[in-house]
């Protein structure tokens, strides 16, 4: 077991200890200050964006458990608040995908057992609960990185700039990716019937 | 419809569909699961070490390597062995799980563990989960090329232990049935499954109407049976996604599974159904994330870039990753691969 005693050492020197708080605007020192705050701020927000993206709730509070134990992890080495949450975000995101990749397997095995959802007609106005999952199957529906564009840019309202940092990808692709997902989209708007903003 | 009225609209339906979405309290299990971690950062990679005991320090140490260097792989699945998972409270609503089970399959060498995850119900307690997926090895695996050597209905129970795992067969068929002169990877099938759904490398007590178990599958067994790591036991090469039959319905998918630690490389083709290459690469080594592989037991992991065919004609393709490996009776390289048949949309 002599190994054990070349292993990295997982967590750097902590930050504060080399007085060095102040280079880091507005980020607790402490990791565990740092991650709750964050906890507070934007735990509903994330989750639910999580739910856009892979649809199940629990997968989502998972996944944002996840991605917040990996920026606790990863505090020493933030620099300041706003690296702190897009990280965080990237890590909700990415945590999603990994999760809907191995859901190809889940998701499978819960199509035989429960068949598809019949989906309404055209014409039938939908309401409350209907028109919710309706809109999550839709997204359900869109490629990958369309429906990723669409959840930041319309439920978190990020930025193109924002949405391309955090997804890896140029501006260019977001805005594609944006028109082509609202473009899949449109036929559904359409088939909900009134204006939806005019509900409560 | 233009376009300020699209985003608007957008906007709206978007923010309706998971209004109802009531993110429940998760603060203390974050909390805990930040708590285990600092106060055990040099067990960390215990689980490694207990999977790759037999293969020897140099190897293992390659491992840290691997997963010391990647940045990304804060990987809070790989969490310390020695501290116990959170218990499941009321705070932890089941889910459906996917679990990680192991059939057999023919190698060059003989046949060799494989694994592939199944979808196997809601639940958040790891003993539940554990006999779900010891029940799937009675059912068979999805692969095609898998096979099983467990007889119907020959899990009943599971309870879980401090330092054991006790396995509850509920057949006579189970216990005497001279199944396989492989009856050895059976047994050990079952050590790897519920190893895995518990997430844990702890031995298997199997028992019969609350009694030990002298013989399992017509195998005399101990009243301990351990994860056997040795070299010839588990495929060195294992596909994690796709899963078999999966419908690719955008351009790229990224392949991923995992491999044995002595190891090098891992390729990958893509070939149409008549055998014909429509393309191939190369992978690099990854930390497997994602709260669905949590089964993954730290082996090491490899996965592909995204690979392109969103200009392949529909249809049904066979991926295979392969690796080639010279055993340690042999001094012939033999290629060892796994196959998933995907469907492209």
């Amino acid at each position: 077991m002599t190994s054990y005693a070349a292993l990295p050492t997982i967590a750097p020197a902590p930050a504060w200890s080399l007085g060095v708080t102040e280079a880091r605007p507005g980020l607790p020192a402490d990791a565990d200050a740092g991650v709750e705050a964050l906890y507070l701020a934007h735990w509903d927000q994330l989750v639910r964006l999580s739910v856009l993206l892979v649809r199940d709730q629990g997968t989502a509070e998972e996944i944002v458990q996840d991605a917040l134990v990996a920026v606790h992890q990863k505090w020493d080495r933030l620099t300041e608040r706003d690296k702190a949450l897009a990280y965080l975000r990237q890590a909700v995101v990415n945590r999603s995908r990994s999760a809907l990749r191995h859901r190809g397997v889940v998701g499978r095995y819960l199509a035989r057992q429960q068949g598809p959802d019949p989906a309404p007609a055209a014409d039938q106005k939908v309401l409350g609960d209907a028109r919710r999952q309706l809109v999550l199957d839709a997204l359900q529906q869109l490629p990958r990185r369309q429906r990723e564009v669409l959840a930041l840019r319309y439920y978190l309202d990020l930025s193109e700039a924002e949405i391309a940092e955090t997804l890896g990808i140029s501006r260019g692709a977001v805005k594609s990716h944006a028109s082509r997902g609202a473009a899949s989209l449109r036929p559904i708007l359409a088939g909900l019937g009134p204006d939806l903003r005019s509900e409560p | 419809m233009n376009d300020s009225h699209d985003d608007e609209t957008l906007r709206a339906l978007l923010r309706d569909a998971v209004a109802d979405v009531d993110p429940r309290d998760r603060l203390a299990d974050v909390r805990r699961r930040t708590r285990v971690r600092r106060t055990a950062t040099g067990r960390r990679w215990l689980p490694v070490l207990v999977g790759a005991g037999a293969v020897g320090a140099t190897v293992v140490a390659a491992t840290f390597v691997v997963g010391g260097l990647t940045d990304e792989t804060d990987d809070p699945d790989q969490a310390p062995v020695a501290s116990a998972p959170p218990a499941p409270g009321p705070s932890e609503e089941p889910i459906t799980r996917a679990a990680g089970v192991y059939f057999v399959a023919p190698t060059p060498t003989g046949p060799r563990l494989f694994r592939e995850f199944q979808a196997v119900g809601q639940t958040a307690d790891p003993a539940e989960l554990a006999l779900l997926a010891l029940q799937r090895l009675s059912l068979g695996a999805t692969d095609p090329d898998y096979e099983t050597l467990w007889p119907a209905d020959a899990f009943a129970s599971v309870i879980v232990e401090e330092d054991r795992i006790v396995v509850g067969l509920g057949s006579e068929e189970a216990l005497e049935a001279p199944r396989s002169p492989a009856a050895y990877l059976g047994v050990q099938q079952a050590v790897y499954t519920a190893e895995a759904a518990i997430g844990k490398a702890l031995p298997v007590s199997f028992e019969r109407d609350g009694r030990p178990a002298r013989e399992v599958l017509g195998l005399p067994v101990g009243a301990q049976v351990r994860r056997d790591t040795s070299f010839s036991l588990l495929t060195p090469v294992n596909i994690t996604d796709p899963g078999e039959e999966l419908a690719v319905e955008e351009d790229t998918f990224v392949a991923n599974g995992t491999m044995a630690t002595y190891v090098r490389d891992v390729t990958w083709t893509l070939r149409q159904t008549d055998g014909a290459v429509v393309r191939e690469g190369t992978t690099t080594p990854v930390d497997i994330t994602g709260p669905d592989a949590r089964a993954t037991l730290g082996a090491p992991g490899w996965e592909t870039r995204p690979i392109d065919v969103g200009d392949l004609p529909p249809g049904d393709y066979v991926l295979e990753a392969s690796v080639v490996d010279t055993g340690q009776t042999s001094d012939r390289p033999e290629e060892f691969t796994d196959t998933r048949t995907i469907t492209v949309r």
